[in-house]
């Protein structure tokens, strides 16, 4: 004799497991897509904060008259007043061949195109946002060369902030709000259960048994519920990683699976824990159900 | 000496609307006596017994189960005298989706016993009722008197130190209701208290045993032999 209750005939309760795994699924997806947001977000934010690119366009009434060895002198110069300006801690210089290569693999073989682009010449600064004006090294470089461009990047932050700072609200409650929606499931299924076999619990509890007894019979169907619930969230994830594995594999210029390898634990936390920890409230949400629903019927 | 095993004391029971039950009723079953509680239909035989059996609680008034006092019991605590008093019911109460063995070892089972354990003893009860053969029918399959019968072993398998019945044969015929009875009386015999609830006044006539009478929200005591009546005792 297995159980003396027969909870697991209640057809209310057939598809619980399937609908909770499914809840998990879709928050451990949200977890994840939160996680992954917090750190696109994040690199952004550092980025823009700290980085500041200088621009010299290839097509302008000066730059057009110059050879290549006045630009090289020019950037020279132009380098020569970003380096002493406080609050710059690295330069890099970004020539037309370089944006080239960095190009190539988003055009593949169309090298006629490339070679025609007219690429600007970019000097990349990396600054420390608090000690560096950028609006006094823009005067300073425009007395050098006036068609210089600064693109400061700091500008952006604020639009890229909110949309941030939204897309990880939404995914947040996205994440709750099927946290809570499988809790409720679970836990009213295990009301229709007791409710279903109120009779049963009735004559249990006149033959001797204690709430205790009844709440472990419920509580253990609960625990198989999470449980087989937590086994199909884990199952459909499996078969999300290897799709996603798959699909970005063919794309070598994503490097999506490498997210996936940099951020391993993460990975793992939330493929294992997530729904670990799902079924666990989900237990102990349906031992309080039963434990208030009990006293409610109250059969003694 | 025989101790008192069920005592009330000035019990009164109200249903909502001012419904009277009982009134002030007091008595006290002796360990080890067998007793009919009688009465017309509405009397309260069922009530009384549900008192007894911790399904109701009493409006006013002391009861003293097994030597201790319940009027103001925990719901916890319940189990322990359920362990103890054991009801059969008029109705059976079996779990129509467990065989007739497994309904039989059901209350060793919730007291944590193995099954395996409480098996045999749960086979030489179904023998004992006259059921062999029989272990792995479902109740749905049974005839009433059946039913009883599986009740009555699963009363019986803790051992109790008191058994209620409440029209133990209400649904069978006369020939069968008296031969529950005697396992009723054999089970007296052996110690247990017995107090069987009927309205059939052919069978306090058939065994001759004290009657507890219910009338008018008043109890009384009719001993066998002379046919006497003692209110108040």
């Amino acid at each position: 004799m297995a159980s003396d209750l027969p909870i697991t005939k209640n057809p209310a309760a057939r598809y619980v497991p399937w609908t909770v795994g499914l809840m998990m699924y879709l928050a451990s997806l949200a977890a994840f897509l939160f996680i992954v947001g917090f750190h696109f977000f994040g690199s952004w934010r550092h980025d823009l904060l700290t980085h500041v690119t200088l621009e010299i366009p290839k097509h302008s009434l000066l730059t057009s008259t110059l050879s290549q060895n006045d630009l090289d002198t020019l950037i020279l110069k132009i380098k020569d007043v970003v380096q002493k300006t406080p609050g710059v801690t690295h330069i890099t210089v970004i020539s037309p061949q370089m944006g080239q290569k960095l190009l190539a693999p988003l055009l593949g073989d169309q090298q006629i195109i490339l070679k025609n682009l007219p690429l600007p010449t970019l000097i990349e600064i990396e600054k420390n946002p608090e000690i560096l004006d950028v609006s006094i090294l823009e005067a300073s470089l425009k007395k050098i060369f006036p068609p210089l461009r600064v693109i400061n990047h700091q500008t952006h932050f604020s639009k890229i902030f909110i949309l941030g700072f939204s897309l990880e609200v939404f995914l947040l409650t996205l994440m709750s709000a099927f946290f809570v929606t499988a809790l409720l499931t679970l836990s009213f299924a295990t009301r229709t259960s007791l409710l279903i076999h109120k009779n049963i619990i009735d004559i249990l509890s006149l033959l001797g048994a204690s709430d205790a007894i009844i709440a472990k019979e419920f509580q253990s169907n609960a625990r198989t519920m999470a449980i087989r619930g937590a086994g199909t969230a884990y199952i459909l994830l499996l078969l999300t990683a290897l799709l996603g594995f798959f699909l970005f594999q063919r794309h070598e210029t994503f490097s999506f699976p490498f997210f996936f390898l940099n951020h391993l634990s993460w990975t793992l936390f939330l493929g294992l824990l997530v729904p670990l920890l799902m079924g666990f409230f989900m237990i102990f949400s349906a031992r309080l159900s039963i434990g208030r629903l009990l006293k409610k019927l109250d059969h003694a | 000496m025989q101790k008192e095993i069920i005592q009330f004391d000035q019990v009164s029971l109200d249903f909502p609307g001012n419904i009277t039950v009982f009134e002030n009723i007091s008595f006290r079953l002796l360990e080890g006596t067998f007793h009919f509680l009688t009465g017309a239909s509405g009397s309260g035989k069922s009530s009384l017994l549900n008192l007894i059996h911790l399904s109701m609680r009493p409006t006013k008034g002391h009861i003293r189960l097994l030597g201790y006092d319940v009027s103001a019991i925990k719901r916890s605590e319940i189990p322990f005298f359920r362990s103890q008093i054991s009801f059969v019911f008029q109705d059976f109460r079996l779990l129509d989706h467990l065989t007739a063995l497994e309904n039989v070892v059901l209350p060793l089972r919730l007291q944590g016993v193995p099954f395996q354990k409480c098996r045999l003893q749960a086979l030489e009860l179904l023998k004992w009722v006259g059921l062999e053969g029989f272990y792995e029918a479902y109740p749905p399959t049974l005839s009433g008197g059946q039913k009883q019968r599986i009740a009555i072993a699963r009363a019986v398998i803790t051992q109790p130190k008191v058994l209620l019945a409440d029209e133990p044969t209400g649904n069978v015929d006369d020939q069968t209701g008296v031969k529950l009875l005697y396992l009723f009386e054999e089970l007296n015999k052996n110690g247990t208290t017995v107090l069987v609830a009927t309205h059939n006044q052919l069978l306090p006539q058939e065994f001759s045993y004290p009657q507890l009478y219910l009338d008018r929200h008043k109890i009384s005591l009719i001993l066998p032999a002379e046919g006497e009546t003692l209110n108040g005792f």
